[in-house]
Protein backbone atom coordinates (compact mmCIF):
# COMPACT_ATOMS: atom_id res chain seq x y z
CA UNK A 1 0.00 0.00 0.00
CA UNK A 2 1.33 3.36 -0.77
CA UNK A 3 0.97 4.30 3.13
CA UNK A 4 3.24 1.76 3.37
CA UNK A 5 6.25 4.23 2.11
CA UNK A 6 7.09 7.33 4.35
CA UNK A 7 6.24 10.69 3.25
CA UNK A 8 9.44 11.95 3.69
CA UNK A 9 10.89 9.61 1.19
CA UNK A 10 7.76 10.13 -1.83
CA UNK A 11 8.54 13.64 -1.17
CA UNK A 12 12.45 12.83 -2.07
CA UNK A 13 11.57 11.34 -5.04
CA UNK A 14 9.72 14.31 -6.29
CA UNK A 15 13.07 17.08 -5.01
CA UNK A 16 15.37 18.70 -7.16
CA UNK A 17 18.97 17.67 -5.93
CA UNK A 18 20.76 19.93 -3.37
CA UNK A 19 23.13 21.05 -6.26
CA UNK A 20 20.11 21.84 -8.40
CA UNK A 21 18.09 24.04 -5.19
CA UNK A 22 21.39 26.09 -4.72
CA UNK A 23 22.32 26.54 -7.73
CA UNK A 24 18.50 27.82 -8.77
CA UNK A 25 18.48 30.56 -5.74
CA UNK A 26 22.15 31.76 -6.24
CA UNK A 27 21.00 32.47 -9.78
CA UNK A 28 17.87 34.16 -8.95
CA UNK A 29 19.58 36.77 -6.50
CA UNK A 30 22.17 37.08 -8.92
CA UNK A 31 19.45 37.88 -11.69
CA UNK A 32 17.79 40.75 -8.68
CA UNK A 33 21.34 41.89 -8.32
CA UNK A 34 22.26 42.42 -12.06
CA UNK A 35 18.72 43.51 -13.38
CA UNK A 36 18.96 46.26 -10.20
CA UNK A 37 22.37 47.53 -10.80
CA UNK A 38 21.37 47.32 -14.36
CA UNK A 39 18.24 49.64 -14.25
CA UNK A 40 20.34 52.31 -12.07
CA UNK A 41 23.26 52.86 -13.41
CA UNK A 42 22.26 53.47 -16.72
CA UNK A 43 20.34 56.19 -15.17
CA UNK A 44 23.06 57.85 -13.33
CA UNK A 45 25.37 60.85 -14.17
CA UNK A 46 28.96 59.76 -15.21
CA UNK A 47 30.70 59.22 -12.20
CA UNK A 48 32.96 56.96 -10.53
CA UNK A 49 30.22 54.78 -8.84
CA UNK A 50 28.57 54.47 -12.18
CA UNK A 51 31.92 52.95 -13.68
CA UNK A 52 31.93 50.71 -10.92
CA UNK A 53 28.34 49.79 -11.34
CA UNK A 54 29.03 49.10 -14.68
CA UNK A 55 31.82 46.80 -13.71
CA UNK A 56 29.89 45.01 -11.06
CA UNK A 57 26.88 44.58 -13.30
CA UNK A 58 29.07 42.71 -15.18
CA UNK A 59 30.95 40.96 -13.21
CA UNK A 60 27.56 39.45 -12.12
CA UNK A 61 26.57 38.95 -15.44
CA UNK A 62 29.56 36.59 -15.68
CA UNK A 63 28.80 34.79 -12.73
CA UNK A 64 25.44 33.99 -14.20
CA UNK A 65 26.69 33.26 -16.95
CA UNK A 66 29.02 30.56 -15.98
CA UNK A 67 26.61 29.82 -12.88
CA UNK A 68 23.84 28.97 -15.73
CA UNK A 69 26.38 26.54 -18.06
CA UNK A 70 27.33 24.88 -15.06
CA UNK A 71 23.60 24.17 -14.19
CA UNK A 72 22.59 22.92 -18.24
CA UNK A 73 25.54 20.68 -17.14
CA UNK A 74 23.74 19.34 -14.29
CA UNK A 75 20.36 19.46 -15.87
CA UNK A 76 21.76 17.29 -18.69
CA UNK A 77 23.71 14.50 -16.43
CA UNK A 78 21.21 14.51 -13.70
CA UNK A 79 17.24 13.35 -13.98
CA UNK A 80 14.93 16.12 -12.83
CA UNK A 81 11.77 14.65 -10.53
CA UNK A 82 9.06 13.33 -12.60
CA UNK A 83 6.49 16.91 -12.44
CA UNK A 84 3.84 16.76 -10.06
CA UNK A 85 0.32 16.49 -11.57
CA UNK A 86 -1.35 19.00 -13.54
CA UNK A 87 -3.08 19.91 -16.54
CA UNK A 88 -1.05 19.03 -19.83
CA UNK A 89 -1.21 22.90 -20.93
CA UNK A 90 0.24 23.61 -17.49
CA UNK A 91 2.87 20.96 -18.42
CA UNK A 92 3.47 22.41 -21.73
CA UNK A 93 3.67 26.27 -20.52
CA UNK A 94 5.42 25.39 -17.41
CA UNK A 95 8.53 23.08 -20.06
CA UNK A 96 8.51 25.95 -22.32
CA UNK A 97 9.07 28.74 -20.00
CA UNK A 98 11.50 26.40 -18.17
CA UNK A 99 13.59 26.05 -21.80
CA UNK A 100 12.88 29.91 -22.58
CA UNK A 101 14.64 30.60 -19.00
CA UNK A 102 17.70 28.32 -19.64
CA UNK A 103 18.27 30.47 -23.02
CA UNK A 104 18.37 33.43 -21.55
CA UNK A 105 19.99 33.10 -18.96
CA UNK A 106 22.86 32.14 -21.00
CA UNK A 107 22.21 34.61 -24.03
CA UNK A 108 21.73 37.51 -21.85
CA UNK A 109 24.63 37.59 -20.34
CA UNK A 110 26.57 37.04 -23.08
CA UNK A 111 24.26 39.62 -25.27
CA UNK A 112 25.97 42.09 -22.71
CA UNK A 113 29.24 41.08 -23.14
CA UNK A 114 29.38 41.23 -26.85
CA UNK A 115 27.61 44.56 -26.62
CA UNK A 116 30.37 45.94 -23.85
CA UNK A 117 33.23 44.67 -26.73
CA UNK A 118 31.88 46.56 -29.49
CA UNK A 119 31.75 49.69 -27.28
CA UNK A 120 35.21 49.69 -26.65
CA UNK A 121 35.09 47.74 -23.15
CA UNK A 122 36.60 44.31 -22.76
CA UNK A 123 35.41 42.69 -19.66
CA UNK A 124 37.87 42.03 -17.02
CA UNK A 125 36.20 39.34 -14.62
CA UNK A 126 36.35 40.19 -11.17
CA UNK A 127 39.15 43.11 -12.51
CA UNK A 128 41.62 40.23 -12.35
CA UNK A 129 40.83 37.68 -15.75
CA UNK A 130 40.56 39.37 -18.84
CA UNK A 131 37.96 37.66 -20.82
CA UNK A 132 38.41 37.69 -25.01
CA UNK A 133 36.67 40.61 -27.01
CA UNK A 134 34.20 38.50 -28.97
CA UNK A 135 33.56 41.49 -31.79
CA UNK A 136 35.64 44.84 -32.76
CA UNK A 137 35.16 47.80 -31.71
CA UNK A 138 32.06 49.56 -33.48
CA UNK A 139 29.57 52.36 -32.70
CA UNK A 140 27.02 51.20 -35.30
CA UNK A 141 27.39 47.69 -34.31
CA UNK A 142 27.08 48.80 -30.29
CA UNK A 143 23.76 50.83 -30.54
CA UNK A 144 22.33 47.93 -31.98
CA UNK A 145 23.73 45.31 -29.59
CA UNK A 146 22.81 47.77 -26.59
CA UNK A 147 18.81 47.94 -27.81
CA UNK A 148 19.19 44.09 -28.38
CA UNK A 149 20.32 43.49 -24.45
CA UNK A 150 17.81 45.58 -22.76
CA UNK A 151 14.86 43.94 -25.03
CA UNK A 152 16.62 40.33 -23.68
CA UNK A 153 16.82 41.76 -19.61
CA UNK A 154 12.37 42.97 -20.76
CA UNK A 155 12.50 39.49 -21.72
CA UNK A 156 13.96 38.00 -18.66
CA UNK A 157 11.69 40.10 -16.45
CA UNK A 158 9.00 39.15 -18.26
CA UNK A 159 9.88 35.14 -18.12
CA UNK A 160 10.64 35.52 -14.60
CA UNK A 161 7.53 37.28 -13.01
CA UNK A 162 5.85 34.54 -14.93
CA UNK A 163 7.68 32.11 -13.29
CA UNK A 164 7.25 33.35 -10.10
CA UNK A 165 4.21 33.97 -10.35
CA UNK A 166 3.16 30.20 -11.39
CA UNK A 167 4.98 28.99 -8.44
CA UNK A 168 2.87 30.79 -6.24
CA UNK A 169 0.11 29.51 -8.17
CA UNK A 170 1.18 26.15 -7.15
CA UNK A 171 2.31 26.98 -3.78
CA UNK A 172 -0.95 29.16 -2.60
CA UNK A 173 -3.73 28.28 -4.84
CA UNK A 174 -3.27 24.42 -5.37
CA UNK A 175 -1.62 23.79 -2.66
CA UNK A 176 1.22 21.27 -3.91
CA UNK A 177 4.95 20.73 -3.44
CA UNK A 178 6.26 22.69 -6.74
CA UNK A 179 7.82 25.60 -4.79
CA UNK A 180 8.46 23.24 -1.97
CA UNK A 181 10.99 20.91 -3.81
CA UNK A 182 12.64 23.87 -5.23
CA UNK A 183 13.66 24.90 -1.86
CA UNK A 184 16.25 24.44 1.09
CA UNK A 185 15.84 20.97 2.93
CA UNK B 1 13.44 101.11 -48.84
CA UNK B 2 13.83 101.51 -45.27
CA UNK B 3 9.81 102.52 -45.04
CA UNK B 4 8.96 98.94 -46.65
CA UNK B 5 11.30 97.25 -44.75
CA UNK B 6 10.14 98.50 -41.63
CA UNK B 7 6.37 98.03 -42.79
CA UNK B 8 7.24 94.69 -43.95
CA UNK B 9 8.71 93.36 -40.99
CA UNK B 10 5.40 95.10 -38.54
CA UNK B 11 3.15 93.34 -41.51
CA UNK B 12 4.55 90.16 -40.67
CA UNK B 13 4.57 90.35 -36.63
CA UNK B 14 0.89 91.29 -36.94
CA UNK B 15 0.43 88.25 -39.36
CA UNK B 16 1.91 86.15 -37.22
CA UNK B 17 -0.22 86.97 -34.65
CA UNK B 18 -3.31 86.65 -36.87
CA UNK B 19 -2.11 83.36 -38.05
CA UNK B 20 -1.38 84.88 -41.42
CA UNK B 21 2.34 83.91 -41.85
CA UNK B 22 2.34 81.47 -44.83
CA UNK B 23 0.59 84.39 -46.77
CA UNK B 24 3.32 87.13 -46.02
CA UNK B 25 6.24 84.61 -46.56
CA UNK B 26 5.55 84.97 -50.20
CA UNK B 27 5.94 88.88 -49.90
CA UNK B 28 8.91 88.20 -47.45
CA UNK B 29 10.90 86.46 -50.47
CA UNK B 30 10.29 89.74 -52.97
CA UNK B 31 11.55 91.94 -50.20
CA UNK B 32 14.48 89.71 -50.16
CA UNK B 33 15.00 90.42 -53.95
CA UNK B 34 14.87 94.08 -52.77
CA UNK B 35 17.34 93.73 -50.25
CA UNK B 36 20.21 92.92 -52.11
CA UNK B 37 20.55 97.08 -53.19
CA UNK B 38 20.19 98.04 -49.41
CA UNK B 39 23.33 99.32 -47.69
CA UNK B 40 24.73 97.42 -44.62
CA UNK B 41 25.05 100.51 -42.75
CA UNK B 42 21.00 101.34 -43.17
CA UNK B 43 19.83 97.80 -42.40
CA UNK B 44 21.56 98.61 -38.76
CA UNK B 45 19.70 101.82 -38.78
CA UNK B 46 16.48 100.42 -39.40
CA UNK B 47 13.95 99.92 -36.52
CA UNK B 48 13.79 96.40 -36.85
CA UNK B 49 17.16 94.95 -38.08
CA UNK B 50 16.41 91.94 -36.15
CA UNK B 51 14.52 90.83 -38.51
CA UNK B 52 16.60 91.95 -41.31
CA UNK B 53 19.27 90.76 -40.21
CA UNK B 54 17.64 87.30 -39.64
CA UNK B 55 16.55 87.47 -43.03
CA UNK B 56 19.69 88.32 -44.26
CA UNK B 57 21.01 85.32 -42.65
CA UNK B 58 18.25 83.16 -44.01
CA UNK B 59 18.46 84.91 -47.43
CA UNK B 60 20.12 83.14 -50.50
CA UNK B 61 22.62 86.32 -50.08
CA UNK B 62 24.28 84.99 -47.08
CA UNK B 63 24.84 81.52 -48.13
CA UNK B 64 26.90 82.88 -51.64
CA UNK B 65 29.39 84.62 -49.05
CA UNK B 66 29.82 81.60 -47.08
CA UNK B 67 30.35 79.20 -49.86
CA UNK B 68 32.39 82.06 -51.43
CA UNK B 69 34.59 82.16 -48.17
CA UNK B 70 34.69 78.34 -48.28
CA UNK B 71 35.69 77.65 -51.70
CA UNK B 72 38.58 79.98 -51.82
CA UNK B 73 39.71 78.97 -47.97
CA UNK B 74 40.10 75.18 -48.24
CA UNK B 75 41.99 74.94 -51.18
CA UNK B 76 44.39 77.40 -49.00
CA UNK B 77 44.36 75.55 -46.07
CA UNK B 78 44.90 72.41 -48.25
CA UNK B 79 48.08 73.12 -49.85
CA UNK B 80 50.27 72.26 -46.78
CA UNK B 81 53.56 73.07 -45.89
CA UNK B 82 56.49 70.03 -45.54
CA UNK B 83 56.18 68.55 -42.18
CA UNK B 84 52.80 68.85 -41.39
CA UNK B 85 51.15 65.98 -39.79
CA UNK B 86 48.54 64.34 -42.65
CA UNK B 87 45.40 64.09 -40.07
CA UNK B 88 43.75 61.71 -42.45
CA UNK B 89 46.64 59.15 -42.37
CA UNK B 90 47.40 59.84 -38.75
CA UNK B 91 46.02 58.67 -35.10
CA UNK B 92 46.89 59.67 -31.75
CA UNK B 93 45.12 57.52 -28.88
CA UNK B 94 44.97 57.17 -25.11
CA UNK B 95 44.87 54.21 -23.16
CA UNK B 96 43.67 54.14 -19.72
CA UNK B 97 42.88 51.15 -16.87
CA UNK B 98 39.60 51.70 -15.42
CA UNK B 99 39.52 48.61 -12.77
CA UNK B 100 41.65 46.57 -14.67
CA UNK B 101 39.82 47.32 -18.12
CA UNK B 102 42.55 48.92 -20.76
CA UNK B 103 40.34 51.89 -22.53
CA UNK B 104 41.20 53.02 -25.67
CA UNK B 105 40.23 56.43 -27.09
CA UNK B 106 41.41 58.36 -29.82
CA UNK B 107 41.46 61.97 -30.41
CA UNK B 108 40.26 63.26 -33.23
CA UNK B 109 41.69 66.64 -33.86
CA UNK B 110 45.23 67.49 -33.82
CA UNK B 111 47.88 69.27 -35.84
CA UNK B 112 51.97 69.38 -35.89
CA UNK B 113 54.87 69.64 -37.54
CA UNK B 114 57.56 67.61 -38.04
CA UNK B 115 60.71 67.77 -39.50
CA UNK B 116 63.19 65.16 -40.02
CA UNK B 117 66.33 64.94 -41.32
CA UNK B 118 67.38 61.69 -41.04
CA UNK B 119 71.34 62.99 -42.32
CA UNK B 120 70.92 65.47 -39.48
CA UNK B 121 69.07 64.25 -36.76
CA UNK B 122 70.05 66.98 -34.09
CA UNK B 123 68.59 69.28 -36.37
CA UNK B 124 65.16 68.06 -36.39
CA UNK B 125 62.03 69.18 -34.22
CA UNK B 126 58.22 68.56 -33.59
CA UNK B 127 55.73 70.15 -32.58
CA UNK B 128 52.16 68.30 -31.58
CA UNK B 129 49.05 70.74 -31.04
CA UNK B 130 46.08 68.15 -29.71
CA UNK B 131 42.62 69.94 -29.44
CA UNK B 132 41.59 68.27 -25.67
CA UNK B 133 37.80 68.52 -26.64
CA UNK B 134 38.45 65.89 -29.81
CA UNK B 135 38.95 62.94 -27.06
CA UNK B 136 36.43 60.32 -27.99
CA UNK B 137 34.27 57.87 -25.75
CA UNK B 138 32.68 56.43 -27.95
CA UNK B 139 29.65 58.44 -25.86
CA UNK B 140 28.81 61.73 -25.52
CA UNK B 141 27.91 61.33 -21.66
CA UNK B 142 31.82 60.17 -21.26
CA UNK B 143 32.83 62.83 -24.25
CA UNK B 144 31.34 65.78 -21.59
CA UNK B 145 32.95 64.18 -19.27
CA UNK B 146 36.02 64.42 -19.96
CA UNK B 147 36.02 68.08 -21.40
CA UNK B 148 34.74 69.10 -17.92
CA UNK B 149 36.33 71.19 -14.98
CA UNK B 150 38.08 67.91 -13.81
CA UNK B 151 39.31 66.72 -16.37
CA UNK B 152 40.70 68.51 -19.60
CA UNK B 153 38.72 71.43 -18.37
CA UNK B 154 38.75 71.82 -22.45
CA UNK B 155 36.91 74.82 -22.65
CA UNK B 156 40.30 77.34 -20.70
CA UNK B 157 42.69 74.71 -22.09
CA UNK B 158 41.50 73.33 -25.62
CA UNK B 159 45.16 72.42 -26.34
CA UNK B 160 47.20 70.10 -25.53
CA UNK B 161 50.67 70.70 -26.96
CA UNK B 162 54.44 68.75 -27.61
CA UNK B 163 56.96 70.67 -28.33
CA UNK B 164 60.40 69.15 -28.74
CA UNK B 165 63.85 70.94 -27.21
CA UNK B 166 66.45 68.40 -28.88
CA UNK B 167 66.12 65.43 -30.51
CA UNK B 168 68.93 62.85 -30.66
CA UNK B 169 69.26 59.82 -32.29
CA UNK B 170 69.45 56.31 -31.78
CA UNK B 171 70.47 54.22 -34.26
CA UNK B 172 69.14 53.80 -37.43
CA UNK B 173 65.69 54.38 -37.88
CA UNK B 174 65.06 55.45 -34.19
CA UNK B 175 65.15 58.82 -31.97
CA UNK B 176 64.61 60.16 -29.16
CA UNK B 177 62.49 63.60 -28.91
CA UNK B 178 62.87 65.40 -25.61
CA UNK B 179 60.50 68.15 -24.82
CA UNK B 180 57.88 69.83 -22.68
CA UNK B 181 54.56 68.33 -23.07
CA UNK B 182 51.95 70.47 -21.27
CA UNK B 183 48.21 70.23 -20.71
CA UNK B 184 46.01 71.91 -18.73
CA UNK B 185 48.04 74.92 -18.35
CA UNK B 186 50.83 72.49 -16.49
CA UNK B 187 54.28 71.39 -18.59
CA UNK B 188 56.09 68.27 -17.77
CA UNK B 189 59.28 67.57 -19.40
CA UNK B 190 59.46 64.32 -20.98
CA UNK B 191 61.30 61.87 -23.46
CA UNK B 192 59.88 59.75 -26.47
CA UNK B 193 61.02 57.56 -27.74
CA UNK B 194 60.36 57.09 -31.52
CA UNK B 195 60.73 54.80 -34.37
CA UNK B 196 60.76 56.37 -37.84
CA UNK B 197 60.18 55.03 -41.59
CA UNK B 198 60.51 57.09 -44.75
CA UNK B 199 59.11 55.70 -48.20
CA UNK B 200 58.85 57.84 -51.33
CA UNK B 201 60.02 61.29 -49.08
CA UNK B 202 56.60 60.38 -46.56
CA UNK B 203 58.26 59.41 -42.91
CA UNK B 204 55.67 58.37 -40.69
CA UNK B 205 56.69 58.16 -36.82
CA UNK B 206 55.53 56.01 -34.28
CA UNK B 207 55.70 55.49 -30.60
CA UNK B 208 54.11 55.43 -26.89
CA UNK B 209 54.72 57.52 -24.38
CA UNK B 210 53.76 56.71 -20.46
CA UNK B 211 51.96 60.21 -18.44
CA UNK B 212 50.46 60.74 -15.13
CA UNK B 213 46.97 62.23 -15.26
CA UNK B 214 47.94 63.93 -11.46
CA UNK B 215 50.74 65.58 -13.14
CA UNK B 216 48.42 67.51 -15.04
CA UNK B 217 45.69 67.85 -12.70
CA UNK B 218 43.76 65.86 -15.00
CA UNK B 219 40.31 63.83 -12.93
CA UNK B 220 39.31 64.18 -9.60
CA UNK B 221 40.93 62.68 -6.89
CA UNK B 222 37.89 60.87 -6.23
CA UNK B 223 38.28 58.86 -10.06
CA UNK B 224 41.41 57.77 -8.60
CA UNK B 225 40.51 54.14 -7.42
CA UNK B 226 38.53 53.54 -10.32
CA UNK B 227 40.98 54.87 -13.35
CA UNK B 228 44.63 54.37 -13.04
CA UNK B 229 46.96 57.14 -12.87
CA UNK B 230 49.15 56.04 -15.57
CA UNK B 231 47.40 56.87 -19.24
CA UNK B 232 49.70 55.71 -22.31
CA UNK B 233 49.54 58.00 -25.25
CA UNK B 234 50.16 55.82 -28.63
CA UNK B 235 51.16 58.25 -32.14
CA UNK B 236 51.24 56.96 -35.59
CA UNK B 237 51.77 60.56 -37.07
CA UNK B 238 52.42 60.57 -41.04
CA UNK B 239 54.25 63.95 -42.52
CA UNK B 240 52.46 64.98 -45.68
CA UNK B 241 55.11 65.54 -48.81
Amino acid sequence: MAAAIPASASMNETRYTGTAVSLHWLIAALIICAFTLGWIMTDLEVSPLKLRMFNWHKWVGVTILLLAIVRLLWRLTHKPPAMLPMPAWQRIAAKTLHAVLYVLLLLQPLSGWVYSNAAGYQVVYLGLVPLPNLVAKDKATADVLMERHEFLGWCLLVVVSLHILAALKHHFVDGDATLKRMWFR
Amino acid sequence: MLISQYRRSSESITAEKNGLYPLIQERQSEGEKLQGNVPFFSTLSCPARSTTLVSFITGKKFYSHVRFLFLTLVPVLAIAATGDIDPAKSTLTATFKQEGVAVDAPFKKFSGHIVYDAKNVAASSAMIDVQTASFDMGSDDYNNEVRGKEWFDSATYPDAVFKSSAIKADGANKFTASGTLTIKGKSVNLSVPVNVQTANGISTFDGSIAISRAAFGIGDPSWKDVIEDKVTVRFHLVNTK
